[in-house]
């Protein structure tokens, strides 16, 4: 249940990042909102439940863009894993940890995709250019981050409430 | 001694002729400032006045207050009007948007020699480091891998993945998508690729061939997969190093791909040119 649920926020997030937010023409280009949703995933949710709903979302994703195939699926799953390798000895989720984690996130997805270009032999992109829109994607994964990881643990709360809710009421017909 | 009927009679009598005598009088002489004629003046007036206030201030109440709950109540109706009449214009200002590039698509459609396929850009490439869009046609509407996709003003960029009803088309400004292509003027050949900020790069230009900044790039035609003649850009700055054996072309697109919205798929791939074939 959890999971078709994030599932469909991820789907939502999707479609809004490639229909609705190219309109805003934003001169800064904007963050992959599905980054907060992957590091969410690797902290709140258990491997059954993640695991699946980040490799359907990142196929998604690689199916919907011109980069090579299987980045989205690599960088996803990368950062998923370092998220959930974190947690084991680190408190993530703190006031600044999670900021950290996400911006950590945004390098770990770039550095994939120049990984991928260095083994395909394509050409990146310019250093400075690159450099600068990545700083960019980091300051907008840091702002609307961990607001929007708090979304999520909102509607994880709900879901888990009208599910508390839902099993006491068949308990009480039964 | 005179009957109670009698004396009656001559009361009225009395009161009759007194009334009349009275008001003839009265209307004789003009009416005393004193006395009862000032009564009504000092007495009534005031009376009257706060009436009339009560009555005006009550009115004014009705009129501007109760009533202005029904002018409230027309205005909200009047902004609701305003709202959907001004939605309506920017809807109708959209379609004729709509019209004009649909217009300009089917004179190019009419135009262009090949069966091509009109086609919405439903979304656009997540990733900020490739360009691609995806169209709103795919293998049930007859598109395939590798179809060129265009638009009036020149060369969009090609289909690289197919779905039933949607495609994935590679914008010529990502730097994985090639375009043969010649100088019009001059007819200098190389290979325009993506380039970063939305700009492409003529590659492959000989040093010694004539290219300068204005000159306008066709599609030779020569690689297979664009028609010849279609234009590709506008060549906005030329650089030519003291070494090497080819110049640096910066080309700006004829396509706005920030305001890319309908595209043509060219069904039926152009033949490729003899030469190329030898």
């Amino acid at each position: 249940m959890t999971a078709v649920l994030f599932l469909l926020v991820g789907a939502a997030l999707v479609v809004f990042q490639t229909s609705v937010l190219p309109l805003a023409d934003l001169r800064t280009g904007c963050c992959d909102l599905l980054v907060p949703l992957v590091v969410f995933l690797g902290l709140q949710r258990r491997l059954r439940d993640g695991l699946p709903a980040v490799l359907l979302l990142a196929a998604a994703m690689d199916s919907l863009s011109g980069v090579p195939q299987g980045y989205y699926l690599t960088a996803y799953f990368w950062i998923w894993a370092l998220v959930r390798w974190l947690i084991g000895f680190l408190r993530v989720a703190g006031t600044f940890m999670l900021p950290a984690a996400l911006a950590g996130a945004v390098l770990v997805e770039n550095l994939v995709l120049l990984g991928i270009l260095l083994l395909l032999g394509r050409e990146g992109p310019e250093v400075p250019l690159a450099l600068r829109a990545i700083a960019w994607q980091m300051v907008w994964t840091v702002v609307l981050g961990p607001v929007m990881v708090a979304v999520f643990a909102g509607l994880q709360r709900r879901l888990r409430r009208y599910q508390q809710q839902s099993q006491a009421r068949r308990a009480v017909r039964e | 001694m005179l009957s109670k009927k009698t004396l009656l009679m001559v009361g009225v009598i009395l009161v009759v002729a007194l009334n009349v005598i009275g008001l003839s009088l009265s209307n004789r002489q003009p009416v005393s400032d004193y006395g009862m004629g000032r009564f009504g003046l000092v007495v009534i007036a005031p009376i009257q006045s706060a009436v009339t206030s009560g009555f005006h201030f009550f009115g004014d109440i009705w009129r501007h207050y109760f009533a202005l709950v029904d002018a409230a109540r027309q205005n909200d109706h009047l902004q609701r009007e305003l709202q959907q009449t001004s939605a309506r214009i920017d809807a109708c200002s959209e379609i004729e948007q709509a019209n004009q590039r649909l217009r300009g698509l089917i004179r190019f459609q009419q135009e262009i020699e090949q069966k091509v396929l009109p086609a919405e850009v439903v979304g656009k490439d997540p990733s900020p480091w490739f360009r691609s869009v995806i169209i709103d046609k795919g293998r049930n509407d007859g598109v395939a891998k590798g179809l060129p996709v265009v638009i009036p003003q020149g060369i969009a960029g090609q289909v690289v993945a197919v779905s039933q009803h949607y495609a994935k088309v590679l914008l010529i400004i990502d730097a994985n998508n090639a375009v043969d292509a010649l100088v019009q003027r001059t007819r200098a050949r190389g290979i325009v690729t993506g380039a970063p900020d939305n700009e492409c790069i003529f590659k492959y230009v000989l040093r010694q061939d004539d290219v300068q900044e204005g000159d306008i790039l066709i599609a030779s035609g020569l690689d297979g997969i664009y028609p010849k003649g279609l234009r590709v850009g506008r060549v906005s700055a030329v650089a030519r190093q003291s070494n090497g054996i080819f110049q640096e072309v910066t080309v700006t697109p004829a396509v706005d791909f920030q305001t890319l919205e309908e595209v043509l798929v060219v069904i039926e791939s152009p033949r490729p040119e003899p030469e190329a074939m030898e």
